[in-house]
């Protein structure tokens, strides 16, 4: 440790513990650089820091109410990682009120996170004594009990809070992985399917039931799990379960950064609206950061303000004339709206600052199929792939491509070269059976067996695909099945149609080759102001 | 000094690990109730004055965090171990007037206790004014002398060693000049053929002219986070034989862009090929398992080493491979962000790894530093492997930085003692220096004074360079191995086993490539603890033969040539 570290570090624990608390000494040193931080921050330290002072200056204020401002002093600095400070503030809090919950139950995660199990056992307990009907210092327990190997304790506690809280997704969780390390993989198994089908996205779970499986010995269906889990922290969505205390630190920073991760959070779970309003808050704290104006633009256009996108994205273009990310997305919006000569523009500029880009190729693909140019699409995918040879989304619309060029044979080729790439993708592995649908309806694969399902389908392009197969093999009725499944999956009318459209299209023997083709009929009847076609119900 | 334990997980495969290292070696211990220094900083009075310069302006250029690195060579050939520095550049528009700088090894003169180094840097005529960032060393073109290959931001360049008598740049005709911003890279003969073959790890799509602006937390100018840029492929680079080398990156299957910055090589799998590991900062971690015939398929994930325990991805620095539970496997090490717990892998022997990093010291001691290099070493000679860990943060202190210090991320180093029975030290305190903490990134062990154990450098951002002499002064024995191929040169890769009185076996291999941007000594060094008596070899060659070499004396380096041992 380092002099000024260590002087602080002395002056903020020097008065921590044992008899009575000298009220001078607790007020803490001003957090560093106080004066250099963004307005609406330091605000924040002053005004509690005021608050704090007020209370200290009376004499009479009572024990209790020290505490609560020490407290509140002590959640922004946690709030900003000042975590030392936090600590100091929590102690004192806890020992001057060792009737409030919050205190130590803070402290206790602020211990976990500086690597001292023991003070935060501690101080889980504690919590637990003041407020045993709250789940969240059984979980702690419950984890530091999990990494120090003891299981059994550790599912008692899970228990306990799974008791009080029976959804609780970070008990079960937790519970689970008590059962994963006790060779109860099953249980483990069902357990974290039933928490994944709450929360979907929630990479700890998906990591628990690849793991799972793996020691299972389903090698095979790890790997699928795994390919499905997002590792990029970008892409990531955590175990959500309620923690007020916790979540009332999360909710304190006020900075650019902070806000700014706030939008990209909400923009990943889909909340839009929300997304858009922190980015906006965030570009007015630093216009000159042109990752914000580019999330919000991003956010803009995912809402369907399209207009407000794309003079938006000008303005940001021309702050910033070498952002190839923000010339793409003018491309793609434009793209959206229908103006594909502006979108060619736009696109053709971003590749030319980075030819390098996988997403700036593939947008200009995507570009070329909407234009119907599929040899120059295939060319672009290529090449997207020659970038990145793993982009999932490359080696789709490559495949895409030779199927809406009636390529079937060079698609099969193709598919079988892209699953060499990624041999767990279970997109392409549908994708696979969906072409073997597809050449078998068509003739020209005939005689050929089709493959097997990889895994019972689950999203609307897996339950199609297997609807397609089930088709191609003959069986309509279990094809109509699927295809309601699928069909339920979503509310918009006219994916409702394009499946019902398909599905037509294998009993009548016609080859439905994609969606795109059955997708353009319902247009076009559409637009002629007929239905797609009779709805085909099973049987 | 704390007393830390690594406790396992219950785990999904059978390691009693800590029972083998309780039952491991029983020998004299370096006393961890002692005080006295086991590592003597003497950079200064050795000679070596390299001071970093990463070259910042206050602009926050991202590079400039990363840097600093170097290589233990003996480029001389005169069998004592020479110093390569790797300097930053100028930053913005000022003109390049920087270095790297090489330090000739000139030993002890006698009663001197410690040796003496002077700059050959323009003896040399080396002239390497790229903002460099690590190194590797290596013979690639197997003419007996010790190459080098050094990344930079831009074009990474190959140094062919001309006899000792300089560095010839031969990175463009040798075809590894590559064009992006480079970190950690590994000589390693992949395919068995004799020839180094050459991994280097790239880290981001990054060019100063796109450097992005970010803030702290509180609004404050910070250096961004990888999330910043876009992730880079990694080069693999195959020795043709004949001086060049053809970039089989593609063909080889290494196919996942990522944010590489230390590589290791080890055969995870024992299946005798040398598979790959890249550690990679906030991406998930890459396996690269070797199927033959210069293929490699991914499989980090699957294998338990690519994230933690809760499927979290982490910001990995520096990684060091070693068979740390002796069992006969080689287990995975590496650092991380503030936060995080670095975090060690134990392999179950067939390449499947499980995290135990959160129930160890070595896991929880970290959490409140931020990790780069790190090494594995058997500091005091029981037999045990320790660990020395470079800190230095990439977000500022906020109490450094109010005080005025140009360079508020320094955070302390940490030393690690095994004490054998399934517990680790921390004897930190037991690293003599100036007291005043740097910003270390790179830490390469070397037994740079031929005395049988071995010293540390550790390469500091904008700091001077730290030469730790190991001062340990205990009566343990040792045993010093250079193993050379048929060819002539360090046999990379090569294995060494040995058994212990009890029939336990152990594992070292014969690397270069050390935690983050360095190269470290060749040899091996064998800790004996109290056992003076000779010791029997077993040796497995990269092209997969096998010798032995049998009663070997202690206290003492021992050359072993590939095909003047006993076949088996």
């Amino acid at each position: 440790m380092n002099g000024a570290r260590a002087l602080l570090f002395a002056c903020l624990c020097c008065a921590c513990f044992g008899g009575e608390v000298d009220r001078d000494s607790l007020l803490p040193p001003p957090p560093p650089e106080l004066e250099s931080m963004e307005p609406a921050v330091r605000d924040q330290f002053v005004e509690r820091r005021f608050l704090l002072e007020s209370v200290l200056s009376d004499p009479e204020s009572p024990d209790a109410d020290v505490a609560w401002a020490l407290g509140q002093m002590g959640r922004v600095y946690q709030a900003y990682r000042h975590l030392d400070q936090a600590v100091w503030c929590y102690q004192h809090a806890h020992h001057l009120d060792p009737t409030v919950f919050d205190w130590p139950y803070l402290l206790a995660h602020l211990q976990v996170v500086l690597g001292d199990a023991e003070a935060a056992r501690d101080l889980f307990l504690r919590a637990h004594a003041l407020r045993p009907e709250e789940p969240g210092p059984l979980v702690g327990l419950g984890q530091l009990a999990l990494e120090d190997g003891d299981l059994a304790t550790a599912e008692t506690y899970y228990r306990q809070a799974l008791d009080l809280r029976p959804m609780n997704a970070l008990a079960r969780y937790g519970l689970a992985r008590v059962e994963t390390e006790s060779g109860h993989y099953a249980d483990a198994v069902e357990r974290l399917r039933r928490l994944l089908e709450e929360q979907p996205r929630a990479y700890q779970a998906q990591y628990a039931l690849a793991d799972a499986l793996k020691r299972a010995g389903r090698e095979d269906s790890a790997r699928i799990q795994l390919e499905a889990t997002p590792t990029s922290p970008l892409e990531r969505v955590g175990l959500r379960s309620r923690d007020r205390w916790l979540e009332a630190i999360q909710e304190l920073p006020v900075s650019a950064t902070a806000l700014e991760k706030r939008g990209r959070q909400a923009l990943l779970a889909g909340q839009v609206a929300e997304a858009i309003r922190w980015f906006r808050k965030a570009e007015q704290i630093a216009p000159e950061r042109r990752e914000v104006r580019f999330n919000l633009a991003t956010a803009l256009a995912r809402a369907g303000r399209t207009d407000e996108a794309i003079e938006y994205l000008h303005q940001v273009i021309a702050n910033f004339p070498n952002f190839d990310s923000a010339y793409r997305l003018l491309g793609t919006t434009r793209l959206g709206s229908g103006d594909m000569e502006n979108a060619e523009i736009w696109l053709r500029k971003a590749i030319e600052l980075e030819p390098r880009s996988e997403a700036n190729l593939r947008a200009l693909a995507d570009l070329q199929v909407a234009q119907g140019d599929l040899p120059s699409a295939i060319g672009s995918f290529e090449l997207a792939l020659e970038v990145d040879p793993r982009s999932e989304a490359a080696h789709v619309g490559l495949i895409v491509c030779h199927l809406r060029a009636a390529r079937f044979a060079e698609a099969g080729e193709v598919i079988e070269e892209s699953l060499r790439a990624l041999p767990s993708s279970r997109r392409l592995q549908w994708l696979r059976l969906r072409i073997q649908a597809i050449r078998k309806t068509s003739g020209s694969l005939a005689g050929a067996s089709v493959q097997s399902f990889p895994e019972a389908p689950q999203s609307v392009f897996e339950l199609e695909s297997a609807a397609m197969l089930r088709a191609a093999l003959g069986d309509y009725r279990a094809a109509a099945r699927l295809q309601e499944s699928a069909a339920a999956q979503i509310d918009r009318v006219q994916h409702r149609e394009v499946l019902r459209q398909r599905l037509e299209d294998y009993r009548s023997g016609r080859v439905a080759t994609t969606v795109w083709d059955a997708a353009e009929r319902v247009r076009v009847s559409r637009r002629n102001g007929r239905g797609a076609g009779s709805p085909s119900r099973s049987r | 000094m704390d007393r830390c334990a690594i406790r396992p997980r219950s785990s999904w495969f059978p390691v009693a690990w800590l029972a083998l290292i309780v039952a491991a070696i029983s020998c004299g211990s370096e006393s961890v109730t002692d005080d006295t220094p086991l590592f003597v900083e003497t950079a200064l009075d050795a000679g070596i004055d390299f001071d970093h310069e990463h070259g910042g302006t206050g602009r926050y250029y991202y590079v400039e965090i990363m840097a600093g690195g170097g290589a233990w060579i003996d480029f001389d050939g005169d069998g004592d171990l020479d110093l390569y520095a790797v300097q930053g550049q100028n930053l913005g528009n000022a003109p390049p007037t920087l270095t790297d700088r090489i330090y000739r090894n000139l030993g002890a003169t006698p009663g001197e206790r410690v040796p003496r180094f002077e700059d050959a840097t323009e003896e040399l005529g080396l002239e390497m004014t790229g903002y460099g960032l690590g190194a590797a060393a290596g013979d690639f073109d197997n003419d007996g002398w010790t190459d080098l290959y050094v990344t930079q931001l831009g074009s990474n360049v190959l140094l062919r060693n001309d006899s000792g008598q300089g560095f010839e740049d031969v990175s463009a005709a040798a075809g590894v000049t590559g064009n992006e911003l480079s970190s950690s890279a590994a000589f390693v003969d992949l395919d068995g053929d004799g020839w180094l073959d050459l991994y280097v790890t790239n880290y981001l799509r990054y060019r100063l002219e796109s450097d992005k602006i970010c803030t702290d937390m509180v609004g404050l100018p910070e250096y961004c986070g990888p999330q910043s840029y876009e992730p880079e492929r990694d080069r693999l680079y195959r020795n043709r034989g004949d001086g060049t080398f053809e970039d089989v990156t593609r063909s080889a299957g290494i196919d996942v862009r990522g944010p590489g910055l230390g590589v290791v090589t080890a055969d995870f799998d024992r299946d005798g090929r040398l598979d790959i590991y890249v550690a990679n900062d906030q991406a998930a971690n890459h396996l690269w398992m070797n199927l033959g015939d210069f293929r490699f398929r991914e499989e980090g994930m699957i294998r338990g080493a690519a994230v933690d325990r809760n499927g979290k991805v982490e910001a990995s620095m520096g990684v060091e491979v070693a068979d740390l539970d002796a069992d006969g496997d080689e287990d995975l090490f590496m650092t991380h962000l503030i936060g995080e717990t670095n975090t060690l892998y134990l392999n179950d022997g067939s390449g499947y790894f499980a995290d135990v990093s959160l129930g160890s010291a070595l896991g929880q001691k970290s959490l409140r530093w931020t990790g780069f290099g790190c090494a594995l070493f058997d500091a005091d000679r029981d037999g045990r492997l320790d660990l020395f860990v470079a800190n230095g943060a990439v977000r500022a202190d906020p109490t450094q930085r109010s005080q005025g210090d140009p360079l508020p991320y320094r955070e302390p180093n940490l030393l690690f003692l095994n004490t054998g029975d399934g517990e680790f030290h921390d004897v930190s305190h037991r690293l003599l220096d100036s007291g005043v903490d740097q910003v270390s990134r790179a830490a390469a062990p070397g037994d740079v004074d031929d005395d049988g154990d071995l010293d540390l450098a550790v390469f500091n951002i904008g700091g001077p360079l730290q030469l730790y002499l190991n001062e340990t002064s205990n009566e343990n024995h040792w045993i010093g191995l250079r193993l050379l191929d048929s060819n002539g040169r360090d046999a990379q890769g090569a294995e060494v086993r040995w058994s212990d009185l009890e029939g336990r076996t152990f594992l070292r291999r014969v690397s270069s490539t050390a935690g983050y941007l360095s190269a470290r000594d060749p040899r091996l060094l064998i800790g004996l603890g109290s056992a003076d008596i000779p010791v029997d070899l077993d040796v497995r060659w990269t092209d997969g033969s096998r010798e032995f070499w049998q009663q070997l004396g202690v206290d003492r380096y021992h050359e072993l040539v590939q095909g003047e041992g006993t076949a088996p």
